[in-house]
């Protein structure tokens, strides 16, 4: 049995999509189609890990979607942060 | 407490699937509980109004957020602790692995290194070849080293390893040098015994639980090795003393029904430790992969049983699982730990290197186990007596450079990240590059099952928390 999922481009960025399906590989099988505006998702699943492996792909989207929005805020500065922090190495060593 | 001012600090977070709430961890190595996904929103979308106080405290505590006016202060000092994490992993090796010898006469079944029979010539490594190591050993900055033989079965070539250590007391005398001897303790004897007791060296044993179980695991056509094992044990604990002998059990699929047995046996030999580990994708374990494997998930029921019993008995004693305390250490006392894996970047020739019984140089101990199976010449960084250096080799760079955690698939946004490190040559070995897919990693997922474990316990149950500090103030 397959479960169908689409979602909006617009409100799911396709390296949220694209994370979430990564850590879903540890379980099931999936394929990933677009639209223009939509994101087509298919997991491959038995009827009784239906439920299951619907609930498992919705906690990995909302998780790495509120990861994307944390990145937003604070991606420059983490990326500062490993800058200043390698930095700090390679003038220790020179 | 006026919550307009506040800004939110890079951070890694995680669902905990058995209370429904979300471990928070950082750069700087601090972490925190969130009670469920609003709060987690909350703080993502600066919703300080939302907070408790308690909360607020906490995440400013731990630099999760700052205020406005401290950011740069707390920028830096993030950056600073990131830092000394990455420099204390960026170090020359302090442990040198030597291979005297590949014959063994034990038949282990998962044997990593894939030992030959006792008689078989061109397995041994020559007694000219110590100066040329010492010279490399001689060559590193690191002022206090160890040296750990292993095999094989590296009691049967003792007087190289006698050798080995009066030469390196000679030319390493600027160093402080630690010296173990990994075996199975069959070939043991008086003399050997009492020149051991003078020159400090210690013992590294497997035992991997009671008569049944470890003839099982560890069988032998000529003789009964547990009995074997555990006499020479006793006989170590009263000529050298108790601290010279540590052991390791190595939890096969016959071990899983055997937890009581495994700890029993180590309380009655009165260790007051166990380090139980898992198969490792090597040698005759990965060529029988499929009749020994199990998952990490099976596994780590083994674990989390045998750890709950661990707990339990130091109601009353002392006694320590090594694989917890290890992990403990990365979470509370990185600095403190000297453990070659779990570093990030990898501790492959950084924190060891590996002199074979052939001459070749590795940059780890599962590289060379790797490179018995599979013969892939990338693997050797190095040929004792050659002049090159093995920390620019190609292979090492490559290794390296896929190793950093914070910019490798699947692990640049885990919440473990500050205290996990990556596993090149288990990725090599299981999935054929360096990186691999975590989602199907036996290393990741078992890494994340004990991590979620123990911060379960230090958080939620106050009985483990003193044990568990017990533990760390060792």
């Amino acid at each position: 049995m397959d479960v169908s999922i689409e979602l909006e481009k617009s409100s799911y960025p396709e390296q949220t999509v694209r994370k979430s399906l990564y850590w879903l590989s540890e379980d099931y099988q999936w394929q990933l189609n677009e639209t223009e505006n939509h994101w087509l998702i298919t997991i491959f699943v038995s009827q009784e890990s239906l439920e299951k492996a619907t609930s498992r792909f919705h906690q990995l989207l909302n998780d790495f979607l509120l990861r994307h929005q944390l990145d937003i805020k604070t991606q420059f500065l983490r990326e500062k942060i490993i800058f200043s922090a390698l930095e700090k190495i390679a003038n220790a060593n020179s | 407490m006026q919550t307009a001012e506040f800004v939110t600090l890079p951070f890694f977070f995680r669902h905990l699937d058995n209370r429904n709430s979300y471990i928070l961890t950082n750069q700087a190595g601090a972490f925190t509980f969130l009670e469920n996904a609003n709060v987690l929103k909350n703080v993502i979308h600066g919703n300080w109004s939302s907070l408790s106080s308690n909360t607020l405290d906490e995440l400013l505590a731990k630099n999760f957020i700052s205020e406005a006016n401290e950011f740069d202060a707390r920028k830096i000092l993030i950056g600073s602790r990131f830092a000394s994490v990455l420099k204390n992993n960026i170090t020359e090796p302090s442990l040198f692995i030597v291979i005297p010898t590949l014959r063994c006469h034990h038949d282990c079944h998962y044997c990593q290194v894939s030992r030959v029979p006792i008689n078989k010539k061109g397995f041994d490594l020559s007694r000219s070849n110590i100066t040329h190591i010492l010279g490399i050993i001689g060559s590193t900055k690191s002022s206090s080293i160890k040296i750990e033989f292993q095999g094989g079965e590296p009691l049967l070539s003792k007087e190289f390893i006698q050798n080995f250590v009066q030469e390196s007391k000679r030319r390493l005398s600027e160093k402080e040098v630690s010296f173990v001897i990994c075996t199975s303790l069959t070939d043991i004897n008086d003399s050997f015994l009492s020149w051991a007791k003078v020159n400090d060296i210690t013992f590294s044993v497997s035992l991997d639980g009671h008569e049944m179980l470890h003839n099982l695991n560890r069988p032998s056509s000529l003789f009964n090795t547990y009995k074997i094992a555990t006499r020479n044990i006793q006989t170590l604990f009263d000529s050298i003393g108790k601290d010279s002998v540590s052991c390791l059990t190595t939890i096969t699929k016959d071990s899983f029904s055997y937890v009581d047995e495994i700890i029993k046996t180590y309380i009655d030999m009165g260790l007051n430790s166990i380090f139980l580990r898992p198969l490792s994708p090597f040698g005759f374990s990965y060529l029988k992969m499929d009749s020994l494997s199990y998952t990490a998930y099976e596994y780590f029921e083994f674990y989390k049983h045998a750890l709950d019993k661990i707990i339990a008995l130091n109601e009353n004693l002392y006694f320590v699982e090594e694989t917890a305390l290890i992990h403990l250490n990365k979470i509370f006392r990185p600095f403190h730990s000297g453990y070659v894996d779990l570093r990030s970047p990898a501790g492959y020739a950084l924190g060891a290197l590996v002199f074979n019984y052939d001459g070749n140089i590795f940059g780890s101990d599962e590289a060379r186990m790797l490179y018995r199976i599979t013969h892939n010449e990338e693997l050797v960084i190095g040929k004792i007596g050659a002049d090159e250096s093995f920390f620019n080799h190609e292979t090492t760079h490559k290794l390296l450079s896929d190793s950093f955690i914070s910019c490798t698939p699947g692990c640049d946004d885990c919440a473990y990240q500050p205290y996990c490190g990556a596993d090149p040559l288990h990725h090599l070995s299981t999935q054929g590059d360096h990186v691999g897919n975590k989602a199907n990693s036996f290393f990741c997922k078992l890494e994340t099952l004990i991590y979620d474990h123990l911060f379960d316990l230090y958080n939620n149950d106050t009985r483990t928390r003193e044990v568990f500090d017990k533990w760390l103030s060792r």
